[in-house]
Formats: structure tokens, C-alpha cells, sequence
């Protein structure tokens, strides 16, 4: 445990002081205001030929120790903060910034760690958003696809 | 002390959220810590080794699997870090345990009062539209119509408790009527939206603000 958080301190100096300044004067501000909505779409395939489309995170079906016990609904929303951070830093930077940011990779690594028992050589990733402001639809942000192995990170 | 059993509920939980994750990066640190801080919590209160919870949250919010836990690591935090105080001053002649005790039930009200404001400073969660907004943010596939055809009342139902909340420091009777919607508030939002993590995370706070309302009958 040490050792680990030896290495922890190490790759994460540089945002320790925002992170402290999160955990000490928190926002108690949940759900006040509405946002955009974001989805993202990922496609599987296997030599060129597409073995499963599904929408990431997936939802979570209810169980009624769920009220006090939900890892999957926790790394839901977690699932749906990285994805949240990704959108909007690719609505401000250009593309190529964006795609070498710590922020983006995190989101693609979370992403191909959940999808990592499944077998598939390329995988495709469509990140979409809803503005809330606008009466239209998902409009397209980020497309990418990427040839990978199983357990592969970016990172 | 309940709040310490209570904290270490909290801790445990989140450890076994951490070992069930295994595509989560950077969670052993976290799970292997919370662990061992649910049981100093339950089994070994003692000054020395109490510090051990305040340091795994630091550890592990800021260097492991940061946001993964969201506002509930600030309230382990900071029950964590007064209750340590508690401990480690119970026994000298000062009544700074004390004080650590009452402050932990002045931030959890702070906390429902701060959620409040922010909600009272948005028009848009007066008019029930970040209401209806807020359902569509679950980890669940239900969607509760009953709730939508009801939000701008329900929103200024909240907006109003949380606001009142601070009351429950000032009669037991008040307190206990504040502790018990508060449950039920966070029962309904782990079953609506999905996070459960804030109803044992919350309760932590509970004792300390009965100890206070106890106090302000005297």
C-alpha cells in the first residue's frame, strides 16, 4: 500500500492542489441548474465486420439493496462525469489538443476497460451531445476509430 | 460512539464497491484502505490509528480514483477528520471533543442549507425545470412519470427543507423530524437516480446534529 501510494503522489502531483481544494470546500450545489445531455455510442468490431453496437455506460437494472449498495449505478455516474469532462473540453479545444489530453484519454481507457473481456480488434467511438438550450437533436462531437487489442490503454 | 460505527459502515461499503469494480483503474489503493479504516473505525477507535480514515480519503480522492466518489469522500472526509479530533482530544481536560462533536452536526446542516441556496439562486430549479432535468440523469431505465407531473411541487418542497434544515439543530423534536425525511429524502434519491452512495454517507452527520438539538433544549 505504500509503494502504491508512493506512485500514486508521483503521477498525480500536479493536480493535488485543485483535488484538495475539492475534498476541503466541496459544492454543495447537486443538480441546480440543467446541462447538456451527452451520449456516447460504441461499436465492436472483429476483422471489419461489427459484433455489437451498444450505448456506454449501459443502464442499471434495480435491485433494493441498490439503495444503499450500487457499484455499478456509482460507476455509472462516474462513467457519465468522464464523459461530461470529454464533451466539453472537445467543444473548446481543437481536436488535436483535445485528443492528447489526460481528460480524454481517461474517458477512452474507462471505456476499453469496460468493454475488455469481449473480444474485437477495432473499436469505434461516437460522442454525442444534446444542447439543453436547443430544441434539436444529438448532434456529433467526437467520432473515432480505433484499432486495439484486449486490455490495451492509452495511458 | 455511533457516528465512528456509522462512518465505518460508510467505509466499508465503498471498499466492497471497489473490489466489485475490477475495470476501475487505480482502485486497490482505495479498497484495501477503506477496508482497513472500516475496521479501525469499528474495532480499534483509538488516537493513533483513527487518522487512518482521513488519510485514505485524502489518499485516495486525490491521487487513486479521484472524482469516482463525488461529494460523498468530502463528507467521509470531514466527519472523518472531526471525529479523529474527537479522539485524539477526549482526553484532556479541554472540551475541544466536544466541540468537534457539535461542529460535525453544524456541517452537516450546512451542507442541506448550501444545497438549498444553490437551488434557491436558480430559476430554473424554482420553475421545476431542472427537476424534470435531474430524472433524465439516472442510472436507471425507469423513468417515474409520477415525479415529472409533480416536479414544481416536489422542487419547492426540497428547496424549502433544505433551506429549513439548520432548524434541526435547535430542538430535538425538529431534529428528529429533520433525520427521518432526510432518510427517507436520500432513500428516494438512491432509488430515483441512483445515488445511494450519499444516504449512508449523510447519515453520518445525523447523531452529532441530535447531540446538538439536545444541547440547544438546554
Amino acid at each position: 500500500m505504500v509503494i502504491m501510494a508512493i506512485k500514486g503522489l508521483i503521477f498525480n502531483k500536479r493536480t493535488l492542489p485543485l483535488d484538495l481544494l475539492r475534498l476541503f470546500f466541496t459544492s454543495w450545489s447537486f443538480f441546480d441548474r440543467p446541462g447538456d445531455s451527452f451520449r456516447t455510442r460504441l461499436t465492436l468490431y472483429q476483422d471489419a465486420t461489427p459484433i455489437l453496437e451498444q450505448n456506454w455506460p449501459e443502464t442499471v437494472s434495480f435491485k433494493w439493496w441498490q439503495l444503499i449498495f450500487n457499484p455499478a449505478g456509482n460507476d455509472w455516474h462516474y462513467s457519465k462525469q468522464l464523459e461530461s469532462c470529454a464533451a466539453i473540453l472537445s467543444q473548446k479545444y481543437p481536436s488535436e489538443d483535445f485528443l492528447q489530453s489526460r481528460e480524454f484519454k481517461q474517458y477512452l481507457n474507462h471505456i476499453l476497460k469496460y468493454v475488455g473481456p469481449k473480444s474485437f480488434d477495432t473499436i469505434s467511438v461516437l460522442l454525442e451531445v444534446k444542447k439543453y438550450s436547443a430544441n434539436a437533436d444529438f448532434q456529433r462531437l467526437v467520432f473515432l476509430t480505433l484499432p486495439t487489442t484486449n486490455k490495451k490503454t492509452f495511458i | 460512539m455511533v457516528t465512528a460505527k456509522l462512518l465505518g459502515l460508510v467505509f466499508f461499503t465503498c471498499s466492497l464497491e471497489y473490489f466489485s469494480l475490477p475495470h476501475l483503474a487505480h482502485r486497490l489503493f482505495p479498497a484495501w484502505s477503506y477496508l482497513l479504516s472500516a475496521i479501525v473505525l469499528w474495532f480499534i477507535p483509538i488516537p493513533l490509528l483513527i487518522w487512518l480514515p482521513v488519510i485514505s480519503v485524502i489518499a485516495s480522492s486525490c491521487f487513486f480514483t479521484r472524482r469516482f466518489n463525488g461529494g460523498a469522500d468530502s463528507v467521509m472526509f470531514w466527519v472523518g477528520l472531526l471525529l479523529a479530533l474527537t479522539y485524539t482530544t477526549a482526553d484532556s481536560k479541554t472540551h475541544f471533543s466536544v466541540i468537534s462533536v457539535m461542529t460535525i452536526g453544524f456541517v452537516g446542516a450546512f451542507a442541506y442549507f448550501m444545497a438549498g441556496v444553490s437551488k434557491l439562486l436558480s430559476p430554473q430549479w424554482r420553475t421545476g425545470e431542472t427537476f424534470q432535468w435531474s430524472l433524465s440523469q439516472t442510472c436507471f431505465s425507469e423513468t417515474f412519470p409520477i415525479l415529472r407531473q409533480h416536479s414544481r411541487c416536489l422542487s419547492l418542497g426540497i428547496l424549502l427543507w433544505q433551506l429549513s434544515f439548520p432548524l434541526a439543530l435547535t430542538h430535538r423534536y425538529l431534529a428528529i423530524f429533520y433525520i427521518v425525511s432526510g432518510l427517507v429524502f436520500h432513500i428516494v434519491n438512491a432509488r430515483v437516480l441512483g445515488l445511494s452512495r450519499f444516504t449512508l454517507a449523510f447519515s453520518c452527520f445525523y447523531p452529532a446534529i441530535l447531540f446538538l438539538s439536545h444541547s440547544g433544549d438546554h
